[in-house]
């Protein structure tokens, strides 16, 4: 667990709630997980740390997940790019892919999934 | 030559030939006094001049007495028959002095057959004979009457009264009539009493001619009667022209006219009814008649329609609506318009009206709603698609952090020594997101269960003051001043309640959303309502926020575009759907005032039925 503790994720989900379960189960897996309750909150955030991971919802107020994941991606970021949806189409599934997503997961999966997922692509 | 019984006999045959032609007038029509009177002028006139030539005739004393005895009764009659047409014709305004000229006339007549050998001569003493016109007419002599004195005076103040007649009838605009009429009765007595005086006053040679006086009387009347036959027959050939017209504006207009006499029960109607109902040209029509080419299921209707107008309980315009049996099984929708028209005591007596054929009206109607049912149908299906995918995502989001805070919970409970205030705070938060699902349930079911689109008319003020109420507690908790202003002849829109209520509730709560994310100080929402072309009616409502960037003004209404963090609202996609199943657009601009402005358009509802 102590080996985790260096291991910094980025959540951004505009349900606060998620915000904070999701936080709790990282923290709880020995991860530092910081919370951004939209893609404008996660860009103007000056002091963030590097991450090892992002995980991104797709439906945000204002910049969606996918398009804050190609804008990353444009500006050369090779973070890891996790994405967990509420939606459940193929469409949006593939939209995420294409803008360059490491992992797709639901809102329902098991956050123990997500965690397993955060430490294959993190290597630890 | 023997002139003087040729021109007499004359003046009577003239006055007996128009006796004869206007007494059979009055017996037809017994209201044409002034053909009664006119009778009664020739009839007079021709016993006048019949007694005027016996009078010349006369070879004794006492048979010039007897004949100007005799005359009397036929100068009687002249004059109150004189009176009689002035009062028709020239409508006097002082009556009294023609009744009075009749009274006088009377005790004269009478005073003429008890006073001596006649009015004018108590006794007749001597015969003077002379010749006019190749003839030997004779002339009594002898002791004047002092009560032909009254007689003069009856004759005089029908002369009066010719000019009051005519005078009145002149300043009434009758001027032709006034000259005629009132002329000649004025000269008659002018000159009679003239020639009263003359030779029964005063001896001078010549014999009475009053006969011939009231040939010209009796000819001025037979030319005002003409004149009023004249007009009769123009009045009654404009009429027949008129009819046509309004025949032809009728049978342009595709109307079936009918006129219904009540006492008779006979209906007349008009070719182009006969047509729309089925009746032959030659067929009689009434109640009966009428009663079959009613459809089967419309004839009580129509029976209480038609009674109703027989015992006067119907309106005095009414307005009713069937169906008429063609051959082939199909029907004919008529209209039938009318009005019914009473008698001087208040009975009806007869109603008349039109008939137009609205089966196309019918049938268009028919296909309006058949296709409004198909595109609820079609929203319905849309609506219900949409709410499958909102409730997925709604639900999702309280399942999946009840999700990770039961496994951080589950986690942090394997630790030898648990963080027990944290474990606290994780089962808080499942307790709220259970609710939360359970809430998202609750409303996606309510929307649900409203599976029916029930399209009724809905008055906008009513319904948009329903919302506006409904928000009002919010929106001052947040300090949004709602300014409801709709236009003061809104028309009825056709719709659901209940959805639209949803609608515009959405749009409300996500207005005054905007307002907060943008934090201006003028902090409102406007919700408009105007006429929209010719069938819509449009409704706005528009925030005092800082608007949509123009890239999204389209795409806030895609599928799972949530511009609220919370994301709990209907969504815009769902209320755009139930728009569009309404028939109606829902769509977003930005207002000048530098808001948005969420529009969307409902169609007016028919107003059907009225006449």
């Amino acid at each position: 667990m102590n080996s985790n503790l260096h291991t910094y994720v980025a959540i951004v989900d505009d349900d606060e709630s998620l915000c904070r379960s999701f936080g709790r189960l990282l923290r709880a897996s020995g991860m530092q997980p910081i919370a951004y309750l939209s893609a404008e909150d996660f860009l103007a955030d000056t002091k963030q740390p590097v991450f090892d991971c992002l995980v991104f919802d797709v439906q945000l107020g204002g910049l969606s997940g996918i398009e804050l994941a190609r804008q990353l991606v444009a500006q050369g970021t090779r973070t890891p790019i996790i994405f967990v949806t509420g939606l459940e189409d193929p469409e949006t599934r593939e939209r995420a892919e294409a803008a360059g997503c490491a992992a797709f997961y639901r809102k329902t999966d098991s956050g123990a999934a997500v965690v397993n997922c955060i430490r294959r692509l993190t290597g630890v | 030559m023997n002139g003087v019984t040729i021109v007499w006999a004359l003046v009577a045959g003239v006055a007996l030939t128009l006796a004869f032609i206007h007494f059979p007038v009055w017996l037809r029509r017994r209201s044409a006094w002034n053909s009664a009177i006119l009778t009664s002028m020739a009839l007079g006139t021709a016993i006048l001049a019949l007694s005027e030539l016996s009078m010349m005739m006369a070879r004794t004393p006492e048979g010039y007495g007897r004949a100007l005895r005799i005359a009397h009764v036929p100068v009687w009659i002249t004059m109150v028959s004189m009176i009689g047409f002035m009062h028709v014709a020239l409508k006097p305004r002082y009556r009294w002095i023609g009744w009075t000229v009749i009274g006088l006339r009377t005790v004269t007549l009478a005073l003429n057959f008890s006073t001596g050998a006649s009015l004018n001569l108590g006794a007749v003493t001597e015969l003077h004979t002379f010749r006019l016109l190749g003839e030997y007419v004779s002339v009594g002599k002898g002791t004047y009457n002092p009560w032909a004195i009254l007689g003069n005076l009856s004759t005089i103040l029908m002369g009066v009264a010719a000019i009051d007649a005519a005078l009145g009838a002149w300043r009434a605009g009758n001027r032709g009539t006034a000259l005629r009429v009132g002329g000649t009765i004025l000269f008659f007595a002018l000159a009679s009493v003239t020639q009263s005086i003359l030779v029964f006053g005063m001896g001078v040679e010549m014999p009475t001619t009053i006969g011939l006086f009231a040939l010209a009387v009796l000819l001025a009347m037979t030319y005002e009667l003409s004149c009023e036959v004249t007009r009769a027959s123009w009045l009654s050939s404009e009429l027949s022209e008129s009819e046509e017209r309004m025949t032809m504006a009728a049978e342009a207009a595709n109307l079936g006219l009918w006129v219904r006499d009540l006492p008779r029960d006979r209906i007349w109607a008009s070719p182009r009814l006969r047509e729309l109902l089925g009746i032959g040209p030659e067929e009689v029509v009434n109640y009966a008649r009428l009663t079959r080419a009613v459809h089967p299921d419309d004839q009580t209707a129509m029976l209480e329609t038609l009674a109703m107008a027989g015992d006067g309980r119907a309106p005095s315009h009414f307005r009713h609506e069937f169906r008429s049996p063609m051959p082939g099984g199909r029907v004919r929708w008529l209209a039938s318009q009318g009005r019914v028209e009473f008698d001087a005591a208040g009975r009806p007596v007869r109603t008349r009206g039109a008939c137009t054929d609205i089966t196309a009206m019918r049938l268009a109607e028919a296909e309006t709603m058949r296709l409004r049912q198909e595109l609820a149908h079609v929203g319905r299906v849309s609506v219900v698609g949409q709410l499958g995918s909102a409730l997925a995502h709604e639900i999702n989001q309280p399942l999946g952090a009840i999700l990770r805070n039961a496994e951080a919970a589950e986690l942090l409970l394997k630790c030898p020594d648990p963080d027990l205030e944290e474990v606290r705070a994780i089962v808080d938060d499942i307790l709220s997101d259970d609710r939360r699902a359970g809430a998202v349930i609750d409303r996606m079911r309510a929307l649900l269960r409203r599976h029916e689109i029930t399209m009724v008319p809905l008055s906008v003020q009513d319904f948009v003051g329903d919302v506006a109420a409904l928000v009002r507690n919010d929106a001052m908790t947040r300090h949004v001043k709602v300014e409801v202003a709709l236009a003061p002849d809104i028309p009825a829109v056709m719709g659901d309640r209940i959805h639209l209520q949803q609608v515009l509730l959405n749009l409300l709560t996500n207005a005054m959303d905007a307002i907060d994310e943008a934090q201006r100080t003028v902090r409102h929402v406007a919700v408009t309502a105007v006429r929209d072309g010719s069938g819509f009616v449009q409704i706005a409502v528009t925030d005092s926020g800082t608007g949509i960037p123009v890239d999204r003004l389209e795409s806030i209404f895609g599928s799972f575009v949530s511009t609220k963090p919370s994301g709990m609202g209907m969504g815009l996609s769902i209320a755009r759907s139930l728009i569009e199943a309404h028939g109606g657009r829902l769509w977003a601009e930005n207002d000048s005032g530098g808001g948005a402005s969420l529009r969307f358009t409902l169609a007016i509802a028919m107003t059907g039925g009225t006449p």
